[in-house]
């Protein structure tokens, strides 16, 4: 404990002319499960990008399992990316393979198993992932939302990452649906001691699992605190995002009162 | 999917997994990181062992990890000991590995995948139903655009001009070069060869005859319909086909719009219209091809090539050759329309319906070209 899995300094990203981030900094320790928040548009999934070494930073130091990363392509790099695991906001399945061959690329890719065992790995990893197995042979398209996020979490576990990402696990899911997931996170981040960053704008999702909150706004990291601190923030905006139903003020209406 | 990474890179930790049987003890000693990616030796070796009956320990003391992959195969071997009528205690796991070994054993077996009844008779026969199937259901297509063409009859702005004169500047304008230029080729490929064959009987002045009724009649016709379908009708596969894979066309559908009025007429017309254009575009510079061949290898003089045009060039020609062309254009954008409208499903889904357009495209027009030269043959055209 202690360790810091992913360490951010002065990070610089953008896209085109456009600057996404200007000098985020940011710490996740082992073990912890850190939440990314903030407004639509506010380069979350960059930053989300940028951990998942597909995105290269325009300025800033970027240390993964204290390794410090300055060319996401270098060979160097390769072996970091078996630790960890990415769950894609669409799921991004591939489409001609099978739900347990989606399971299994990753583990053909990096091991030499033996069949029997691989089969038996991809029923347990479906099962931890809240699916069943009669889902395994299915093709992607033939899956409903939430079964195409278990699917892809799935995937992401299959070589038991460190760390593992997760872009909007839960958006599109009901209520019911959502909670099972958080529980199913929940319970695999004890057992494997995973470290997990989520991008989210579930609140509810936040206070039931995040330890930390990272919230994004105007290019940078504004705060980061436990989800109740950030209710009672300084920061008006960072208060109203934590707030029941984010009630809008009078002038914000988009249609003036008669 | 074979894409293989660099192998050459080592794996993070170059420690293996280790199972060390002790059958005299009935022990079995698992070493080492018991991890995915360094299991595969320990994997091997759990099926080449055989346990036999009696009271067996699996000692986990010397394992530094276990992940799900180990706890998998620690299960697998803890299953065959019981199997052979033997009992199994697991030693040396904490509180986390004794939950994780439980939550690998309450995960149900794999589903096996269904059967694949591939056999050779059965497989060709579901493949001609498939494509008798299809050919009927294009027909029906065929229908379909033409009852929604109907209203149009009466309400010709239901056409949507501005959309037609768009597809026209897309699939026509944006044809002329390569078009011209291979049809220029073409025209120099059969002067030359014809001139060669020509030039010893002193017949160079047939070469007029040849090269004319050949591009007119059928080389600038078929040309064009090719290219344009490789260009337009895998543009058209492709387009429709995204539209219904993000939902648009359901999106048209619930706003009470025709997709076929709205996007397969415009199309159809406008292709209807210019590959004819485009056709004598491909004509004209078919046969510059062949005169710049016949004037500078044959000492043809282009002045006299064009003053024998009139005579040689056999006026139907170059009208079943114009004639020809807005049956193509109607082949190749129904045909592209339709693929791309069949799509069901993910994105590579439109990949496949692009390629089916363009197979079936270009199949349809040189299979039409080949009945239509026995049937003006026989007409004596």
């Amino acid at each position: 404990m202690g360790e810091a899995v992913i360490e951010l300094h002065g990070l610089v990203n953008r896209l085109g002319e456009r600057t996404i981030h200007d000098g985020l900094e940011l710490q996740v320790e082992r073990g912890e499960f850190m939440a990314v928040v903030g407004g639509s548009g506010a380069g979350k999934t960059v930053l989300l990008r940028t951990l998942a070494l597909l995105q290269r930073p325009a300025a800033g130091t970027l240390r993964l399992f204290g390794e410090a990363i300055t060319d996401p392509e270098a060979p160097r790099v390769h072996p970091l990316r078996q630790r960890m695991g990415v769950l894609f906001q669409g799921g991004a399945l591939f489409g001609d393979l099978s739900v347990t061959e989606n399971v299994l690329r990753p583990l053909r890719e990096h091991t030499r198993l033996p069949e029997p065992l691989l089969q038996e790995i991809a029923a347990i990893k479906l099962h931890l992932a809240g699916l069943d197995p009669s889902v395994g042979p299915q093709p992607p398209r033939s899956l409903s939302g939430g079964m195409i996020k278990r699917a892809a979490l799935a995937r992401a576990l299959a070589l038991d990452p460190e760390l593992l990402l997760l872009d909007e696990p839960t958006a599109g899911l009901d209520p019911v649906a959502a909670a099972r997931f958080d529980a199913v996170i929940t319970r695999l981040r004890k057992l494997l001691g995973l470290t997990v960053v989520v991008v989210t704008h579930d609140t509810a999702s936040i206070d039931a699992i995040a330890d930390r909150v990272a919230f994004l706004g105007e290019g940078r990291i504004l705060a980061v605190d436990t989800p109740a601190s950030l209710r009672r923030h300084p920061r008006p905006d960072i208060r109203r995002f934590f707030s029941p139903r984010a009630a809008i003020t009078e002038e914000e209406s988009p249609w003036k009162r008669a | 999917m074979t894409l293989r990474s660099d192998a050459a890179i080592p794996a993070p930790h170059s420690e293996r997994a280790l199972l060390l049987p002790e059958p005299a003890e009935r022990r079995l000693r698992l070493a080492g990181p018991w991890r995915a990616t360094v299991l595969a030796e320990a994997a091997r070796e759990a099926q080449r062992w055989h346990p036999g009956p009696g009271e067996w320990t699996l000692d986990l003391t010397g394992v530094s990890t276990l992940d799900t992959t180990g706890a998998a195969l620690v299960h697998q071997l803890r299953q065959r000991i019981i199997q052979a009528g033997g009992t199994a205690e697991v030693v040396g796991a904490d509180d986390i590995r004794q939950q994780l070994l439980s939550l690998v054993g309450e995960a149900p077996a794999p589903a096996a995948s269904p059967p694949r009844p591939l056999r050779p008779v059965s497989g060709l026969g579901r493949w001609a139903l498939d494509h008798g199937r299809a050919g009927l259901v294009l027909l029906a297509f065929l229908g379909a655009i033409a009852l929604a063409a109907l209203p149009a009859l009466r309400r010709p702005r239901l056409l949507q001009p501005a959309a037609i004169s768009a597809e026209m500047v897309r699939a026509g304008v944006g044809a002329l070069p390569i078009t011209g230029l291979l049809a220029f080729l073409v025209g120099i490929v059969v002067a030359y060869q014809g001139g060669a064959v020509l030039a010893p009987y002193g017949a160079t002045t047939f070469m007029v005859e040849l090269v004319g009724n050949s591009q007119l009649r059928e080389l600038g016709p078929i040309l064009v319909a090719i290219i344009v379908a490789g260009r337009t009708g895998s543009a058209y596969a492709a387009e429709l086909g995204t539209m219904r894979v993000t939902g648009e066309i359901d999106a048209l559908r619930t706003m009470g719009v025709d997709p076929l009025q709205a996007l397969v007429l415009p199309r159809l017309l406008a292709l209807m219209v210019v590959l004819p254009l485009v056709t004598l575009w491909a004509d004209a510079t078919g046969l510059a091809g062949g005169i710049l061949i016949a004037g500078l290898l044959f000492d043809l003089e282009p002045a006299v090539f064009l003053a024998r045009m009139p005579e040689a060039v056999w006026q139907s020609s170059l009208w079943l050759g114009l004639a020809k062309a807005p049956i193509f254009a109607i082949l190749v954008a129904v045909v592209g329309c339709h693929h791309g409208l069949q799509v069901r499903g993910s994105a590579a889904e439109v990949g496949r319906a692009t390629t089916m357009a363009v197979v079936q495209a270009i199949f349809l027009v040189i299979l039409t070209d080949a009945l239509f030269s026995v049937v003006f043959r026989q007409l004596d055209l």
